[in-house]
């Protein structure tokens, strides 16, 4: 964990549908626990996301159809595979432009190009 | 990664059940996301329990049951629904057999409540297409002396017009005149002739009194004048092929041409009456001389009332009008009302219907066996699944103490029945389709499930699959959720299943039905055993009969000699009636001794010949047979023992009297009179529902209809049968000779009662195995309950046999209860049924303790072979358990 805080909830809340699809895209199928480790690295420690965070939102997608579940016993228990659909990956290629068109804007409010 | 066992799952599991978290893909996700994490913490070298700790340690206390919250709301409930539907569905497929178990009783159960309903749906939709509330029939009645009643729907011709011109609350009537023999028609351009089974007469009215809509001809006019025939499509194409049938010709009984004025399409089957062909009811008036008679009571007469009209109150003036118009010939033993036609076919008893009703009763047998099928079915279902739940008492315990909410365990046994149940129903309409023709021959019917549209079915079927799944979760759900939980958590229940009101409650209901329901079938196999068997006066073995109806009255006296001429045939009989449950003629005959003018009685006719008392192996009481020696006899009288008891004289007065009727002949009617000179012993020529009339017989050829040959040989082959044909053939020129043994007529007059019987016995049976099946089931809990008792009554020395009376104890207590309230139960049910038959069985005492034991005999067995089971399992294997 680095020295400073990692980025508060409020600023992340839009953007955790976006990171878990850009995971689920990225590979073919994953469990929950997978999912947030894997956060984990790719933000460096800088996002966590949270079982808190994670299920209600993989279970809305699910609903909505844009990731699919996959039942597989392991043992002696249940685990339960997620991957992206087709209409997944559709909504998160708007998602991810939106969010750098956002990231652009935010970009020439704080750094204005001199005029 | 070493994964965890097991019994280390099924604790972390246990931490999320406490939080609360039901909704299954989450409670999945998250016990496999800890799961993981502690086998991480597992493998970095903690200890499980160190690790379990840590995991659950980075929760918040509510957090749990945050996320499970955040989760669900978030969802549809539609969504939710499905989830839970999956998970009950899984469960299932889990306990497979179980399942089985369960869910082939509740098939086999629905199965054949759908075909009772359907049998049922159709017996009772007779007549519902010409919905004319105000169309009445005519019914007759008479109290025999011994009190039964007997409703015939033969009425007077002169009735009908007579009653709609006197009261003014009747508005129109409608006549149907139907012979009881097939009758010959024949169409004399192409030469073709065939008997006809279907031939009515009826007035014009009855076109319109049951919407017999006709193809071509006129609607108002068809049927109005004398000479007239309306006739189905069918019987056109039989006598016509394809040219128009209409003003065509079609001769009846070749003496009478009939005008073709109509066309219909086929009447429909479910009607109390059907007719291929319906001639002018005022053609008879040509040739059926009697038609004017007041006393002859050989047509169906319907009515048409006012609306609102008091039915009451006009039946109430009926003794009056027919004492009036009938005098000497009507008395206080006759009467006659207005029967709804709608009611007609599940009215039984009325003899002479135009075609076989349903006795309502028997109806209201099958929906009862059906009704208690369900129930039963729905009873076991119940106790199954309790017995399946005890493994997860320990878990339901957990639950409680941990406070745990009681709603979505409901909800999961609610949901795991009811997928359950509708499973079964889908099952079991296969199965009813598949059953169905079995279901069809057995009752000649051609019944179809789903054939009719019909949304009152699927109404019924959802509700039963909604009360079944409700019942059996809320049930299940609160008789392993209630009290006894901290006796559950160690395993020992005794105390609550000891007291078990409601599962013995259940069981003594099932007992009192299964007992109820043998008795009964027994009763009803004995009485119909008994119409069978029952002495008819007369010996119908070995008589073969064949029609006469084309034979020229002066050639019966030949026809007789020349069959007493084949070696086989010993003796031969010219009738007018077949003895097998055929209705007599009735007339009024006056009957006097020397001097005295005596009695009129109507009593029923029957004209036979010189042959009869032998052919027929009938008992003379006194008196002589006929002698063809003597003149006198072609005018003497036989009359039955009923006679001389309904006119209250000594068989030496009877022979002293002399009777005198009014008979019809060739040239109008004619007084017939003569002496009584013999007397026979009672026979039955209608069927065993009816009580013996008085009954008198001459010899009256032109009313000779069958003859009988007594047939000597035992061994009746192909040979004899065309000698006797062939000698037939000789007097009724081309016509085909039809003939029957009277044995077999005698057979199938009951034939629709023992079809009827059949469903009711299958249905029975099935009910009897579904208890049992409860029965097995109970007795199974009670000893999976009672595992460590049993193991330390072992340990303790007991035998496996004090062990079996232990248990044995119980539920012969149960069994002896429901002996108690089966018995008069049965005996009251049955006896009040067996009063419907004018002769019959008396209450069959000893079948109804035979039933008793035989159920005790069953359920011991049972018990043994469930107990002996757990009680000869190792203790010790048992105690380690616990």
């Amino acid at each position: 964990m680095h020295w400073y805080t990692m980025y508060s909830t409020q600023l992340l809340k839009g953007t955790f549908q976006t990171i878990i699809l850009q995971v689920l895209h990225q590979h073919k199928r994953m469990y929950g626990y997978e999912i947030t480790q894997k956060v984990k690295v790719l933000s460096d420690n800088e996002i966590v996301v949270t079982e808190g965070s994670l299920y209600p939102i993989l279970h809305k997608m699910e609903e909505m159809g844009w990731v699919t579940a996959e039942r597989v016993s392991i043992g002696n228990r249940t685990r339960r595979y997620y991957s992206i659909t087709q209409s997944g990956s559709s909504s998160l290629k708007l998602k991810v432009d939106e969010f750098e068109r956002f990231a652009r804007t935010m970009k020439n409010i704080f750094y204005p190009k001199p005029a | 990664m070493r994964k965890l066992t097991k019994k280390q799952v099924r604790l972390i599991e246990l931490d999320l059940t406490k939080r609360d978290i039901h909704y299954p893909p989450l409670k999945e996700d998250l016990l496999d996301h800890i799961c993981t994490e502690v086998e991480t913490k597992m493998a970095e070298g903690m200890k499980f329990q160190e690790a379990h700790q840590h995991a659950l340690s980075r929760f918040l206390p509510n957090e749990l049951k945050h996320i499970h919250s955040k989760t669900i709301s978030a969802l549809t409930s539609f969504s939710l629904l499905k989830s839970y539907f999956q998970t009950a569905y899984r469960n299932l497929l889990k306990r497979s057999v179980n399942s089985f178990i369960n869910v082939s009783g509740l098939t086999v159960s629905m199965a054949i409540c759908i075909l009772i309903f359907i049998f049922i749906r159709y017996e009772s939709s007779f007549d519902t297409q010409h919905p004319d509330k105000t169309i009445y029939r005519l019914t007759s009645r008479t109290i025999s002396d011994s009190g039964h009643i007997e409703n015939t729907a033969f009425t007077g011709a002169p009735w009908g017009p007579a009653l709609v011109e006197e009261f003014p609350e009747l508005l129109d009537a409608g006549r149907i005149m139907k012979y009881r023999l097939d009758v010959l028609v024949t169409n004399r351009s192409s030469n073709t002739s065939f008997y006809e089974s279907d031939l009515i007469w009826g007035d014009q009215q009855l076109l319109a009194f049951f919407k017999i809509d006709l193809i071509t001809g006129n609607q108002e006019t068809a049927l109005s004048q004398p000479n007239r025939v309306v006739i189905s499509e069918e019987i056109a194409k039989k006598y016509f092929g394809n040219t128009d049938p209409m003003g065509k010709i079609l001769t009846y009984n070749n003496e009478v041409d009939l005008v073709v004025s109509g066309v219909m399409s086929a009447m429909p089957e479910k009607m109390h009456f059907g007719a291929d062909l319906i001639c002018s009811f005022s053609t008879l008036k040509s040739f059926w001389r009697i038609i004017d008679n007041w006393t002859i009571r050989y047509y169906h007469t319907y009515l048409k009332v006012r609306e609102n009209a008091d039915i009451e109150n006009i039946e109430a003036q009926f003794p009056d009008f027919f004492e009036r118009k009938i005098g000497d010939g009507w008395n206080e033993r006759r009467s006659a009302f207005l029967q709804k036609v709608i009611d007609i076919h599940l009215t039984a008893g009325t003899s002479n219907e135009l075609k076989p009703g349903t006795n309502k009763q028997y109806l209201y047998i099958l929906v009862s066996v059906a009704i208690i099928i369900l129930i039963l079915a729905c009873a076991n279902f119940i106790n199954l699944n309790i017995a399946r739940s005890i493994k997860r008492t320990k878990e339901m315990g957990i639950r409680k103490v941990m406070g745990g909410m009681k709603s979505d365990l409901v909800l999961q046994f609610v949901l795991e029945s009811g997928v359950l149940t509708f499973l079964s129903l889908v099952l079991s309409l296969g199965l009813a389709q598949l059953l169905l023709p079995f279901f069809n021959e057995l009752l000649s019917k051609e019944l179809t499930i789903f054939g009719e549209f019909d949304g009152l079915l699927i109404v019924y079927v959802l509700l039963i699959v909604i009360l079944v799944s409700v019942l059996t979760g809320i049930y299940s759900a609160i008789s392993t959720g209630d009290p006894g939980i901290v006796h559950s958590l160690k395993g020992k229940s005794t105390e609550r299943l000891g007291g078990n009101s409601i599962g013995d409650g259940l069981m003594v209901f099932q007992f009192v039905i299964c007992t109820t329901l043998i008795i009964s079938i027994g009763v009803i196999k004995l009485q119909q055993h008994y119409l069978q068997t029952k002495d008819l006066g007369y010996s119908p073995e070995q008589l073969l009969m064949i029609s006469t109806n084309n034979v020229e009255t002066t050639e019966l006296s030949l026809l007789r000699t020349n069959l007493l001429s084949i070696p086989e045939v010993s003796n031969v009989s010219i009738t007018s009636h077949k003895l097998a449950g055929d209705q007599p003629y009735y007339s009024s005959y006056v009957f006097s001794a020397s001097g005295i003018s005596g009695d009129t009685l109507g009593l029923g006719r029957l004209h036979v010949d010189e042959g009869f008392i032998d052919t027929y192996d009938l008992r003379l009481v006194a008196g002589r047979d006929y002698d063809p020696a003597i003149s006198t006899d072609t005018t003497s009288f036989l009359v039955n023992e009923k006679t001389l008891e309904i006119l209250g004289v000594t068989p030496e007065q009877a022979l002293d009297m002399t009777i005198e009727y009014l008979t019809q002949g060739e040239n109008g009617r004619y007084p017939r009179r003569g002496k009584i000179i013999g007397v026979l012993a009672n026979f039955h020529l209608e069927s065993m529902h009816q009580e013996i009339d008085g009954l008198v017989m001459d010899i009256q050829p032109p009313r000779s209809h069958f003859v009988a040959c007594k047939l000597s040989n035992r061994d009746v082959n192909a040979s004899v049968i065309s000698k006797i044909e062939s000698e037939v053939k000789v007097f009724a020129s081309d016509m085909p000779i039809e003939y029957f043994f009277l044995k077999d007529l005698y057979g199938n007059l009951y034939s629709n009662e023992r079809k009827l019987d059949v469903l009711i016995s299958i249905a029975s049976g099935v009910v009897v195995i579904i208890a049992f099946m409860g029965l097995f089931g109970l007795v199974s809990q009670l000893a999976a309950y009672k595992k460590s008792e049993i193991g330390v009554r072992k340990v303790l020395g007991a035998s496996v046999l004090s062990i079996l009376l232990m248990f044995a104890k119980k539920y012969i207590r149960i069994i002896l209860i429901s002996l108690l309230v089966a018995f008069p139960l049965s005996y009251y049910c049955m006896n009040s049924w067996l009063l419907n038959y004018p002769y019959r069985i008396d209450f069959p005492l000893l079948l109804m303790f035979a039933a008793g034991l035989l159920l005790m005999l069953f359920s011991i067995l049972t018990i043994v072979f469930v107990v002996q089971k757990a009680a000869s399992v190792n203790p010790i294997t048992v105690l380690k358990e616990d």
